[in-house]
């Protein structure tokens, strides 16, 4: 068996491993253990062994993960997530459908202080379920627009997520941010506009609410400040350069720990809280990035992402077709992987060919989040379905399913904007250092 | 026996509660950092220092990862099988984890020393290197006890609920 052949065995088997349940972390690194030793001998295992929880840890440059997540936490904590959905329903509440477009536009704001998809579906849903529920809107309707709304904790930077990819392909962590703001915000408007062609077909669905005086609105948006004040000092001050990405993580967490301090946000429980959801979090992606740097150790010991290259070359296909393929590998991919594992799992594989199809690789990464997203609602494993089943008690998961359909097109169809006009993604990131 | 357990389930989230501080250290001396940058009283070290924090932190917490059942997995397989098979694929999977941990913490132990005896030091402080592999060496073996634990099916609250 050649070496190439030996990784490919070794993917699919990670991936059979995957699917009989065994945890990704342990599947990639028994995987990458056992290639590894194949190849190199139990020397080469013992000292990667040795030293790679050390050194997956280690770089100053992953201090982000933690420091987002912790962010993330905190902000959940800081009672925000109401002030946001009592501003922009102040605003939109009296539109038919106005309370699930002002669902979709508190994600994307609770997602610019929070990079975690499922924090925001558990922080939005909580308020944003029992309000759609009191007005009369649809289960399915309101259930699948908290879900969906939660994927753009993903893409609104920051985001775990492309921190991950970031560190993973070398890419730089302020590009990427920044070229997620415009996507993300089309992805907002794209919901919206899922949501009010919805309600324009079955007005049922969605009853109109009072219109809202403007003084009352006023107030309302200035109690928002906070979020703006976060957003714009952990984004500002990467887009300035006043501090690296790195140093805005740690910015970030510190001024969400305020925010949650002088909300009173920080009792006893929701501190015991943070310690379960951050420890719980951070845990698991660290020991992914663990299985991850063994598995790919491997794989690249087998040169299988070179025969990749080669292969697509002498296959002779276009750069579109090619893209194509990868985009519905993920997306299928997506319906039985949470979006780290996916991304730890296949990127280190499929970057390479892609920088070598001349593809920017930060344009990539957003393509890629994207993807990801949309794994995040499609069943059986769209993690969103589960959180916002979560939130309202004898809610089925048949009911949330049944609306998540027209989100999803609608982030195959940004996906489509995005492979025909990168520049939706790349025009931010000329400016950014 | 269970009075035992649930003291040992009490410190892997004291150890845990012990990790989100340095992630509070990591960040505070950040802000620090850049604050002091901007009136000309930059912290010497910062980088070490967060380092030293986050390695801290990271292995502090992640024996309570695996007690609470974190590491993600894909489930909806494993919970169409019968429940014996189910049982079987779990216990294989709490097996292999513990051997995977038992393996890292045995070859770190062996990669620390070899460290040490070098004398390695952190690059702007000089903060030995042992410093940072306790807490690496200390959530590894805590992580060995989680997941024995979570094997002999004692899990949180949080998770069973």
């Amino acid at each position: 068996m050649s070496n190439a052949a030996l990784g490919l065995a070794g993917f699919v088997l990670a991936l059979t491993l995957i699917g009989l349940g065994l945890p990704v972390a342990i599947a990639m690194s028994t995987v990458g253990v056992i290639g590894y030793w194949l190849l190199h001998g139990w020397a080469g295992v013992a000292f990667s062994l040795g030293s790679t929880p050390f050194e997956s840890v280690f770089p100053y440059s992953f201090s982000v993960i933690p420091l987002f997540v912790l962010m993330g936490v905190f902000a959940s904590h800081a009672g925000l997530s109401r002030s946001l959905f009592d501003m922009l329903n102040s605003f939109f509440g009296h539109i038919r459908g106005g309370l699930a477009v002002t669902t979709i536009g508190a994600s994307a704001l609770f997602g610019s202080i929070c990079g975690s998809s499922l924090a925001t579906v558990a922080t939005i849903g909580r308020v944003a379920m029992p309000e759609m529920r009191r007005h009369g809107y649809d289960d399915s309707l309101s259930a699948a627009t908290v879900a969906a709304g939660g994927t753009l904790g993903v893409m609104i930077p920051p985001s775990i997520l492309l921190v991950i990819y970031g560190l993973l392909t070398q890419s730089s962590i302020g590009k990427l941010f920044m070229a997620a703001l415009i996507p993300g915000v089309l992805g907002t408007f794209l919901y919206a506009a899922v949501v009010l062609a919805q309600t324009r077909m079955n007005p049922k669905v969605a009853p109109k609410a009072n219109r809202t005086p403007w003084s009352e609105r006023m107030r309302l948006l200035s109690k928002i400040w906070p979020v703006i004040l976060l957003f714009g000092l952990v984004i500002g001050g990467i887009y300035t350069g006043w501090f690296s990405p790195t140093e805005a993580a740690a910015v970030g967490a510190f001024g969400a720990f305020l925010l949650a301090l002088f909300s009173g946000g920080l009792t006893r429980k929701s501190l015991k809280a943070t310690v379960v959801e951050t420890a719980g979090l951070t845990g698991m992606i660290f020991f992914i990035l663990i299985g991850a740097a063994l598995f790919n150790a491997f794989l690249e010991s087998t040169q299988l992402p070179q025969m990749i290259i080669q292969q697509t070359e002498q296959l002779g296909m276009s750069r579109l077709t090619v893209m194509l393929l990868i985009l519905v590998f993920y997306l299928v991919l997506g319906c039985f992987m949470d979006s780290i594992s996916m991304i730890l799992l296949t990127v280190p594989l499929i970057a390479p060919v892609v920088a070598e199809m001349g593809y920017d690789l930060i344009w990539f990464g957003i393509m890629v989040v994207t993807v990801a997203e949309v794994g995040l609602i499609t069943p059986p494993v769209g993690m969103n379905l589960f959180v916002v089943q979560a939130t309202v008690p004898g809610l089925r998961q048949a009911t949330v399913i049944r609306g998540i359909f027209p989100f999803v097109v609608a982030d195959i169809v940004r996906l489509g904007l995005l492979l025909a006009f990168p520049a939706i993604a790349l025009w931010m990131t000329a400016a950014t250092p | 026996m269970k009075k035992n357990l649930l003291r040992l389930g009490r410190a892997i989230t004291f150890l845990a509660a012990i990790g989100l501080l340095a992630f509070g250290a990591a960040s505070i001396v950040t802000v620090a950092d850049v604050i002091g940058r901007r009136i000309g009283l930059p912290i010497h070290g910062v980088i070490d220092l967060v380092q030293l924090f986050i390695m801290a932190g990271v292995w502090l917490i992640m024996p309570y990862a695996f007690y609470s059942g974190a590491h993600v997995g894909v489930d909806f397989i494993v919970e169409k099988m019968p429940g014996r098979v189910q049982t079987v694929v779990r216990i294989l999977g709490s097996l292999i984890a513990i051997v995977l941990l038992v393996l890292m913490a045995w070859y770190g132990y062996v990669t620390s020393q070899q460290r040490i005896m070098f004398g390695d030091t952190s690059q702007e402080l000089g903060i030995p290197i042992v410093w940072f592999w306790v807490p690496l060496l200390a959530g590894m073996i805590g992580s060995i006890v989680a997941a024995i634990l979570v094997m002999l099916g004692n899990t949180t609250p949080e998770v069973t609920q």
